[in-house]
């Protein structure tokens, strides 16, 4: 018999069982979505794929128009956070004299929560953004810092989820792996929700659709490079961790974690310290994605970079040029950087001095 | 017959910090291994690959394994260096599986100093006395390591303090501090403020890139505190 003490299982484990599923997952998500879809129409929802983030938009707004809904409301969106900026300007275009309103990071930290509840219950439609799709039960996982996403779904009559497709998990048990993983980041309200409000149930919408969205996802499973991006559950803990953040800048991994990739010039404002590998509770290796990336940049357009490290190449497979180019930039050395000063002799040369 | 090292320096501690190389050399002679070191050497090549410069990478990289082609043991007195000796290089080769064996072979044999002493020596005390109260200032790939901890205890009149909270990056970083130096700065000072809040008189580093980084920011700030590799520890009597 084992206590339960002894079957609470250690981070570095939990780390390794939530990248061991990931992986799983993205290596099947054709039969994961097919699956999906399957349990979220048995359960009476309706499943939509959509390429972008607009044609998730076009989706809502064609159901708004359809079911003469016309406010919306929409609640955090932790799990889209980059994707969310099209959904929320489409909330706000129909904001009317309550407002259409949504609530999280964009929220102003003042608002009254008897607005909210005015706003929800207005509301024809709920929008809200799932952290974890179910594919044995098709039920989706909310976690969020508040409960407008829990209200969102219950009080309209009609929900809609969104949500990227590497967001599926195969089992519902898996959770116990992925909400342990979350837990320490940030308080949560948790809710799983499945398909429209049964006959027997009190509360619960009238309609339930899931859009998976692909938003560039597909793309990247097809990169073997760097697929491994597609395990990232944007729990946030390399932004928090890393040193350069709050140095004053957004650092790299902001545009790393985009979707898709965006190669760009920030790419540099980072020191690969390897923090955010020690703590992804996925166990991305995010410094050599950054690196894949820096990669690509320079295939697409070489500056003055490459052309210094040609020189540099050149310099450095030639043991001769590479010690005279030594002993010159030693002995040009500005007095500025003395901080960071060369030595008078090099190791080479004090090293024939030892041997005689 | 004593087992033979061969010596790769980097290009940071030939050209900035040489002291370390010897201390390195000296540290291995002692613990019984002939030393050796190779003139042709150059570089490893991080600067170009953590950059994105490929080709230039592996061209530097190729050069390093022509140059250690026939070496038992190639002892690297650097954590950053040794991983893209070890992890990085073969990964470079990845459409030619010949030159990826070949960098492979090589790169399983390719050690950093304080696992060098460690896991291939199995030596954890050399005798070293170093009087003075020091801390320790990780190097950023590796994760706080026992390791160097391990070969510190057993310095002779060395007293040892751990920094309060945990050491961040130095912020030096190789490019990243030509390219972004306010950001960089900000770094150091923060690690620079809990080195000098552990009241030790001498960091040790594994890395020389960080150690000058901090060395430049303890004589800008006219601290007393000095910055020694862990070879100038271990082979000072």
């Amino acid at each position: 018999m084992t206590t339960p003490s002894q079957r609470m299982v250690g981070i570095a484990e939990l780390r390794e069982r939530a990248a061991g599923i990931k992986k799983h997952v993205l290596a099947n998500l054709d039969h994961y979505l097919l699956e999906t879809e399957k349990q979220v129409t048995a359960h009476a929802g309706h499943v939509v794929f959509a390429q972008t983030i607009d044609e998730a938009v076009d989706y809502i707004r064609a159901l708004a128009r359809e079911r003469g809904v016309d406010h919306l409301v929409g609640a955090s969106a932790t799990a889209l956070a980059d994707e969310v900026g099209a959904l929320r300007q489409e909330i706000e275009s129909r904001a009317s004299e309550f407002g259409s309103y949504l609530a999280g990071p964009a929220a102003p930290p003042d608002r009254a929560a008897s607005f909210e509840m005015e706003c929800l219950l207005e509301a024809g439609i709920g929008v809200t953004g799932a952290s974890f799709v179910l594919a044995d039960t098709g039920a989706v996982c909310l976690a969020e810092n508040d409960d407008f996403g829990c209200l969102s779904s219950a009080a309209p009559k009609i929900h809609v989820v969104v949500a990227g497709m590497e967001s599926i998990l195969p089992r519902t048990r898996d959770l116990a792996v992925f909400l342990r993983l979350l837990s320490d980041r940030f308080p949560h309200h948790i809710s799983l929700l499945s398909g429209k409000r049964r006959d027997d149930e009190m509360d619960g919408p009238d309609e339930f659709h899931l859009i998976l969205l692909d938003g560039g996802r597909s793309a990247l499973l097809a990169d073997l490079e760097k697929r491994e991006l597609l395990q990232c559950i944007r729990c946030g803990a390399c932004l928090e961790n890393c040193p350069v953040t709050p140095a004053g800048h957004p650092g790299a991994l902001t545009q790393l974690l985009s979707l898709p990739p965006l190669a760009g010039p920030f790419l540099a404002a980072s020191t690969l310290c390897g923090t955010c590998r020690e703590v992804c509770p996925v166990k991305i290796d995010l410094p050599r994605l950054l690196v894949a990336l820096r990669q690509d940049h320079r295939l697409a357009r070489s500056g003055w970079r490459t052309w210094l490290f040609r020189v540099w190449a050149f310099l450095m497979q030639r043991p001769r040029l590479y010690e005279i180019s030594g002993l010159m930039i030693r002995s040009f050395w500005p007095a500025a950087w003395k901080g960071q000063r060369p030595a008078t002799k090099s190791f080479r040369q004090l090293w024939r001095e030892r041997k005689n | 017959m004593a087992k033979r090292v061969s010596l790769f320096v980097t290009c940071m501690v030939d050209q900035f910090l040489p002291k370390v190389g010897l201390a390195m050399a000296e540290v291995l002679e002692r613990a019984g291994f002939a030393v050796e070191f190779r003139e042709p050497q150059t570089c490893c090549g991080l600067p170009a690959h953590q950059a994105g410069c490929t080709p230039q990478a592996r061209a530097v990289g190729s050069h390093f394994l022509k140059t250690f082609d026939d070496a038992d043991f190639v002892v690297v007195p650097s954590p950053t260096c040794a991983a893209m000796l070890g992890r990085d290089l073969p990964r470079l080769f990845a459409d030619d599986p010949s030159a990826q064996a070949n960098a492979q072979t090589l790169s399983a044999r390719v050690w950093e100093f304080s696992r060098f002493l460690l896991e291939v020596a199995q030596i954890d005390s050399l005798g070293a006395r170093f009087p003075h109260r020091v801390t320790l200032s990780d190097t950023c790939p590796a994760p706080a390591t026992a390791g160097p901890r391990k070969l510190l205890e057993g310095v002779d009149g060395l007293e040892y303090v751990e920094m309060t909270g945990p050491s961040e990056c130095c912020g030096f970083g190789g490019l990243f501090r030509l390219q972004y130096p306010q950001e960089a700065e900000t770094m150091t000072q923060k690690q620079v403020g809990r080195i000098l809040r552990s009241g030790a008189t001498h960091v040790v580093g594994l890395e020389v890139g960080c150690l000058l980084q901090l060395r430049g920011a303890f004589e800008r700030g006219q601290h007393a505190v000095q910055t020694v590799h862990l070879a100038e520890v271990l082979a000072s009597r």
